[in-house]
């Protein structure tokens, strides 16, 4: 196969941007679809995707892939509402239906292995042991898994405008300083004022 | 709705429609660019790695516009979001990393220099070196590409200094330097299309922790969007319509082209009438666009009269590797804390190889970068992917230690890539766009050389790598291809049998009709090409607007 073995990997889960190690110094080259929305608002309703029940297992998840030990975990992050909200994006509706289609499957497994036990309350080596069984290739849990994954990641270590990584701590925990916005630092403008290019006015 | 004619309709605001458009608008020339994608105000870019690289900011979505991609002819096309570059005014120039080298002398005399070689269609190009350098020299002032002359045995000849000094660099530089002098290789600052002093009344860069990949919000980046735009705007003689994606090209009887078919911002079908169209939307899209524009004249799409658009494609050879180094096994390496963002340094030792390798006689070039600190994406990387994927208190533990811990030094080669008959770019025979238009179908069939150059890059750069003793090196991909570095769909030639454009990249079989970007080239040389295309396009935009002044068009 001639081209990249990553890319190939994003073509198959093609869902998330699961951006390649790309080439030129790059750090985005696979893409999935369309614009960002779900800039953190409060005036959003307290949830805009999930169920209670669903966001309770999908919380649990998040937590088993990013605990919380001396470091904040996904739930202190804010992972789970981020995603929440972020599924509200019409471009990840792929994305936002097969969540919410497998996590209620998730949390089916737990109940059957615990008599009854929700996801959310099983021990965490039940839910881990059910989280391994989707990575290691269930039904196409890997393409569940790695957007989770991939979710739970982009929720506490994304810009915290959109309600994850909270207070910025996710930056903290990889020593990651954010770029403070330039353009407000910016001196210079090559075109006038309300000129194509230019500031406005 | 119909407009008053323009004397020369640009579709394509990157490298290789905004050159064009500013020679000719400089000439006094009326024109009108048709750009796909939206323009944005230097503030509205922004350092956020969700909006710009994580969700379609710079491409279009694989639901309104996929490319497809089959590996040979036989393989089924799947939809992808490959061969994009950038769909916004400025195009690829606004959020590449702008490593801006040359070509070499040897990249134009490629079929001369090497012999035939089996399997690949390798050409020489219908100008030298020479031709061209007084373009890149004009070019790179224009523009501002900052750098150091005679910095290296093996650089291009130039015939004057760059016009801007280097970037500052990270302390890992002076290390580079001294692990290659012990091998006896000869690194050199990388050539950078960012301004490192003012210059034209734009402010120098401010070293953001992230930048390949994003907007520059001040303008420091050397984006068309930045320089030449503004600049042509400025002449009061062009005008620049964003959100206008061409559809169609259409002749007259005679088989002149008589403007573009374009769908405007508000969705409707408008025409542009002109007394010449220059095409540069991207190697890929350009050949689709003259692919769709039939006509009794040209049943098989514009200028193909031959059967070459599209043919020929190709893409930069890319390999790449990384090292890590741990702060606790080196505590007195001072890079380890230095915040400066470019490492900026290149290899090109191995541009020409005297002795062959493997059946290798051209390689190309090496550059090393410290790791894209894009926190998710690093984040991505350290937990890893499919089964081996790590997570939970094992992810934690391994952030901590490499992200917090150590620090990545990478390296990425461009090299040649053959030219081969199995590799083109036609009309998806099923897959439509949003609108119901075809969409590019890229169909990869790699000569067996390129392996050869791209490993032996890869070798180099992990030799280099491992002389600076890390704790771990790896090389992360063999043997790749850079798809936005695009080339070859319109080849320029003298022969109207063997290729598309003649040598001023007019088609030859359309006397109005020009193309400017990528497409022409017809082999991939030994570093990214951008460079190249705005010298050419340059080169391109001065011969029109002679011909224009001399009453020929
Ligand atoms: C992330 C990234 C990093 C890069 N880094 C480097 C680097 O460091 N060094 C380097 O040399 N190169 C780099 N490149 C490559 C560089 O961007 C391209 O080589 C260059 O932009 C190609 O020039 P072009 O004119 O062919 O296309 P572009 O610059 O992409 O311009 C084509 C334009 O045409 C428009 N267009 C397409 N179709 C239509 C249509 N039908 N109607 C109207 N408009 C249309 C597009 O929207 C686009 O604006 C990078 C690219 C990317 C994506
Ligand atoms: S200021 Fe410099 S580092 Fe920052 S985005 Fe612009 S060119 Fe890149």
């Amino acid at each position: 196969m001639p081209l990249t073995t990553r890319r190939t990997f994003c073509g198959q889960v093609a869902l998330l941007g699961l951006g390649g190690y790309a080439g030129l110094a790059t750090a985005c080259r696979s893409r999935v679809t369309g614009t960002t929305v779900a800039v953190s608002d409060a005036s959003l309703p307290a949830l805009v995707t999930f169920t209670r029940e669903t966001f309770a297992t999908l919380s649990a998840v998040c937590e088993r892939l990013l605990p919380r030990d001396e470091d904040p975990g996904a739930i202190d992050l804010g992972v789970p509402s981020y995603i929440d909200r972020m599924l509200a994006s019409p471009d990840l509706a792929s994305v936002r239906a097969m969540l919410l289609r497998v996590l209620p499957m998730v949390d089916r497994e737990a109940r059957k292995r615990t008599a009854g036990k929700p996801y959310h309350e099983a021990l965490a080596d039940e839910q881990d042991a059910i989280l391994a069984a989707w990575q290691h290739g269930r039904d196409g849990g890997q393409s569940f898994f790695a957007v989770i994954l991939s979710l739970t990641l982009e929720g506490a270590f994304g810009d915290p405008r959109y309600g994850g990584n909270s207070g910025g701590r996710g930056f903290a925990m990889i020593g990651f300083t954010p770029d403070p916005p330039l353009s407000k630092m910016t001196h210079l403008h090559r075109s006038p004022p309300g000129a194509p290019g230019g500031p406005p006015k | 709705m119909a407009r008053d004619p323009a004397d020369v309709v640009v579709v394509g605001s990157g490298a290789g429609g905004a050159p064009v458009a500013y020679a000719l608008a400089e000439a006094g020339i009326q024109v009108v660019i048709l750009e796909k994608g939206r323009r944005y105000r230097d503030e509205e870019f922004d350092h956020d790695e969700i909006r710009m690289c994580r969700r379609s900011f710079f491409t279009p979505s694989i639901a309104d516009e996929p490319h497809t991609l089959r590996s040979g002819e036989n393989a089924k096309a799947t939809r992808t979001t490959a061969g994009w570059v950038s769909t916004i005014v400025g195009g690829g120039t606004v959020h590449m990393a702008g490593y801006f080298y040359r070509f070499h002398p040897v990249d134009f005399a490629l079929r001369s220099t090497l012999g035939h070689v089996p399997k690949a269609s390798v050409v020489d190009w219908p100008i030298r070196y020479d031709d061209l350098e007084p373009f890149y020299a004009r070019i790179e002032r224009e523009i501002g590409v900052s750098g150091v002359w005679r910095a290296h045995p093996f650089e291009e000849p130039r015939t004057g200094d760059y016009p801007l000094p280097p970037l500052a660099e990270n302390a890992v530089a002076r290390e580079i330097d001294r692990a290659c002098a012990a091998l006896g290789y000869h690194p050199f600052p990388t050539p950078r299309a960012i301004v490192s002093r003012e210059y034209r009344g734009r402010q120098p860069c401010m070293f953001c922790a992230l930048c390949a990949s994003y907007g520059c919000e001040i303008g420091a980046k050397s984006s068309t969007l930045a320089s030449l735009i503004p600049a042509a705007e400025a002449t009061g003689h062009c005008e620049v319509r964003p959100e206008c994606m061409a559809t169609e090209i259409p002749v007259d009887a005679s088989g002149r082209v008589k403007g573009v078919v374009y769908r405007d911002a508000a969705g409707q079908s408008a025409f542009q009438p002109a007394r010449c169209v220059v095409v540069a939307c991207t190697a890929i899209e350009t050949a689709r666009l003259l692919l769709l524009s039939r006509s009794a004249r040209f049943p098989n799409g514009l200028a193909n009269a031959s059967g070459l658009v599209g043919k020929n494609l190709v893409f930069s050879g890319e390999s790449k590797g990384e090292a890590l180094f741990e702060r606790r096994s080196h505590p007195d390496t001072e890079w380890l804390s230095d915040t400066a963002p470019f490492a900026q340094r290149s290899m090109q030792d191995f541009y020409w190889l005297d002795q062959p390798v493997g059946g290798v006689r051209k390689a190309g070039t090496v550059v090393f970068a410290l790791a894209h600190p894009n926190p998710i994406l690093a984040a991505e990387h350290i937990a890893g992917s499919g089964s081996a994927a790590r997570w939970g208190l094992r992810l934690k533990q391994a952030l901590r230690e490499e992200a917090l811990g150590a620090r990545t030094l990478t390296f990425e080669t461009f090299a040649e890539v053959l030219p081969t008959p199995g590799t083109y770019v036609d009309l998806d025979p099923e897959v439509k766009d949003r609108w119901g238009m075809p969409v590019a179908r890229i169909t990869v069939d790699r000569h067996p050389l390129d392996a050869g150059a791209a490993g032996f890059l890869a070798a180099r750069g992990r030799e280099v790598l491992d002389a600076l003793g890390p704790d771990a090196s790896r090389i992360t991909q063999e043997d790749g291809q850079d798809m936005v570095l695009q080339g070859g769909t319109c080849r320029f030639g003298r022969d109207p049998a063997t290729s598309v454009l003649d040598v001023d990249c007019r088609a030859h079989t359309v006397p109005n009709l020009y193309v400017s970007d990528s497409s022409f080239m017809p082999t991939s040389g030994g570093v990214p090409g951008t460079l190249t295309i705005m010298a050419n396009a340059l080169r391109v935009g001065v011969g029109l607007a002679a011909r224009f002044k001399a009453g020929r068009i």
